[in-house]
């Protein structure tokens, strides 16, 4: 140690910072917890509508028109697939509204469910290739080829439901090199050419880089898009507005240009 | 002893809340009465056998091209070397599943590599075991790299010295001398690696696909069952937390090993 130059001082250790912290914390953590409470509850106006992963785009433009015809509405969408979802609000998300790919999905939600759930859109299944249809795919039949890299939704989302109905129905028993979890997943892969062919829906495949092989051997299922007011998220009458927006002759106008059929 | 401060508590137990009620819970969900059947349930056997492979190849994988990465970067002098070992690191802190999209842009179909590989060989990655194993090494090499590295280069070179002018040749000398006094750092970046394998999700569905029996690993099937059969998924949960705590013990007797005078 060195002396000490000035022998008529102490060096003392400075011990304030233990009170000074402790003056200091408790307003860190309110604020950590404010801001926690704060964003675990929605804010008056927001509007949240679960929505199956092959609808959010449609739904998304649908409600940018909504939001202009109410003021101060905002609308926030949560998208994933619809068993992924229903769960979801099953464990207590706070949801207005839910728009299915199926009805097995709907059907999940045990709570919570204001009224009955209406269909606001309908689509098909299709044969989704790359454009110029490379490796020469024809039909339904063609899937079980093992010289193309076919992939499926799995049985766990709606797309894979009517995907396996549709392929039991004509006998054909497909080698699929993966099982995604949303519908989305599935044309994602052929769009960016890691799978060479891919069961979608047929409004998903609007704007969108893929080629469609369109056969009644595909086309027969009918894809119906339910929706259902929810009583979890405590915005119900801007939910039951919207609602009425997307089965007005406008909001169907929107659903149809993204794709869709009407119910 | 003096009694800690009351938002020492209460952060402590908050902290506690957050890491320990989760587990405890999952705990909880298993139907332990009917363990056994689903223990022996079609899609728990493949995808622990899936996880099992695909987990340890990546390890093996690690082990036999990371170490010897370790080394260079540890022992020589080259340009470029703290950028190198910076950039070896990276994928540690990177998201997984942007860890997938980058191996699709390089092995995938349309990737540099991937594409030429199709070409030449008709061989694809993507939704392949190899696949996963790849996504599998990209996250975990990075551990025992790192872990290699600091055990050489912080190993006393005068017992290789020593045992070079007792006659002894390179390759003794490293298999001998070397190996065993960086044993404690390899064991532990080993289970570090092992781990950060198992639990691979992100990287494994972007670039390899969901396949069960082929890609579908423990956290790729817990996902997929959580809706359809939760008990499935709580079981595989358990699955893992076991794993991770054979992990643990692994590692602390590697570090308690390197401690040892």
């Amino acid at each position: 140690m060195t002396p000490n130059p000035n022998p008529g001082f102490q060096v003392v250790p400075i011990t304030t910072q233990g009170p000074q912290i402790n003056r200091g914390w408790p307003i860190v953590l309110a604020t950590v917890f404010g801001l926690l409470a704060h964003s675990c509850s929605s804010s008056s106006d927001e509007l949240t509508v679960f929505v199956a992963s092959s609808m959010v785009e449609a739904i998304g433009v649908a409600a940018t028109f909504f939001e202009q015809t109410q003021l101060g509405q905002e609308v926030v969408i949560v998208s994933g697939s619809s068993d992924r979802l229903a769960a979801q609000i099953n464990d207590g998300a706070s949801a207005d509204l839910f728009v299915a790919a199926d009805w097995t999905s709907m059907e999940l939600v045990s709570s919570g469910v204001m009224g009955e759930a209406v269909v606001i859109a309908s689509t098909h299944l299709t044969i989704a290739v790359a454009p110029g249809n490379p490796k020469q795919i024809e039909g339904l039949g063609d899937l079980d080829r093992t010289d193309i890299v076919l992939v499926l939704a799995a049985a766990e989302v709606p797309l894979g439901r009517y995907s396996n109905q549709i392929l039991a129905e004509a006998g054909v028993k497909p080698h699929p090199a993966s099982l995604e979890l949303d519908a989305i997943s599935v044309l994602g892969r052929v769009e960016r050419g890691e799978a060479d062919v891919g069961l979608v829906y047929a409004a998903d495949l609007y704007d969108r880089g893929v080629e469609a092989i369109e056969t009644p051997a595909v086309s027969w299922l009918r894809v119906e898009y339910p929706a259902a007011l929810l009583s979890g998220g405590g915005e119900s009458e801007g939910a039951s507005a919207l609602l009425e927006f997307l089965l007005s002759d406008k909001g169907r106008l929107l659903l149809v240009t993204a794709g869709f059929e009407l119910p | 002893m003096k009694r800690p401060p009351v938002w020492i508590s209460s952060a402590a137990l908050g902290a506690l809340v957050v890491l320990l009620v989760p587990l405890a819970a999952l705990v909880q969900r298993v139907p332990w009465k009917q363990v056994g059947d689903l223990l022996t349930d079609p899609v728990v056997a493949a995808a622990a056998r899936v996880s099992a492979v695909v987990s340890l190849s990546a390890l093996a994988l690690s082990a036999v091209m990371g170490t010897p990465l370790a080394w260079l970067l540890a022992r020589h002098r080259f340009p470029g070397r703290r950028f190198l070992r910076s950039a070896v690191t990276l994928p540690i802190v990177l998201p997984p599943v942007v860890g997938g999209v980058a191996l699709s842009a390089a092995f995938g179909r349309r990737g540099w590599v991937g594409a030429p590989l199709e070409a030449l060989t008709g061989w694809q990655l993507p939704f392949t075991t190899v696949g996963a194993v790849l996504a599998a090494s990209f996250v975990s090499m990075p551990f025992l790299v790192v872990a290699a590295e600091a055990g050489f280069s912080t190993l006393d070179r005068r017992y290789e010295e020593a045992a070079s002018t007792l006659g002894g040749g390179p390759w003794l000398v490293f298999r001998r001398v070397t190996v065993p006094l960086v044993a404690p750092s390899l064991g532990a970046g080993a289970a570090l690696a092992w781990a950060r394998a198992l639990g691979e999700f992100g990287a494994t569905i972007t670039f390899a696909g969901n396949l069960p029996g082929r890609t579908q690993t423990i956290p790729l099937a817990i996902y997929q069952q959580l809706e359809s059969r939760p008990e499935v998924a709580y079981l595989l949960g358990v699955v893992m937390l076991v794993l991770a705590v054979v992990v643990m013990v692994w590692a602390g007797a590697g570090i308690a090993l390197g401690r040892r005078p």
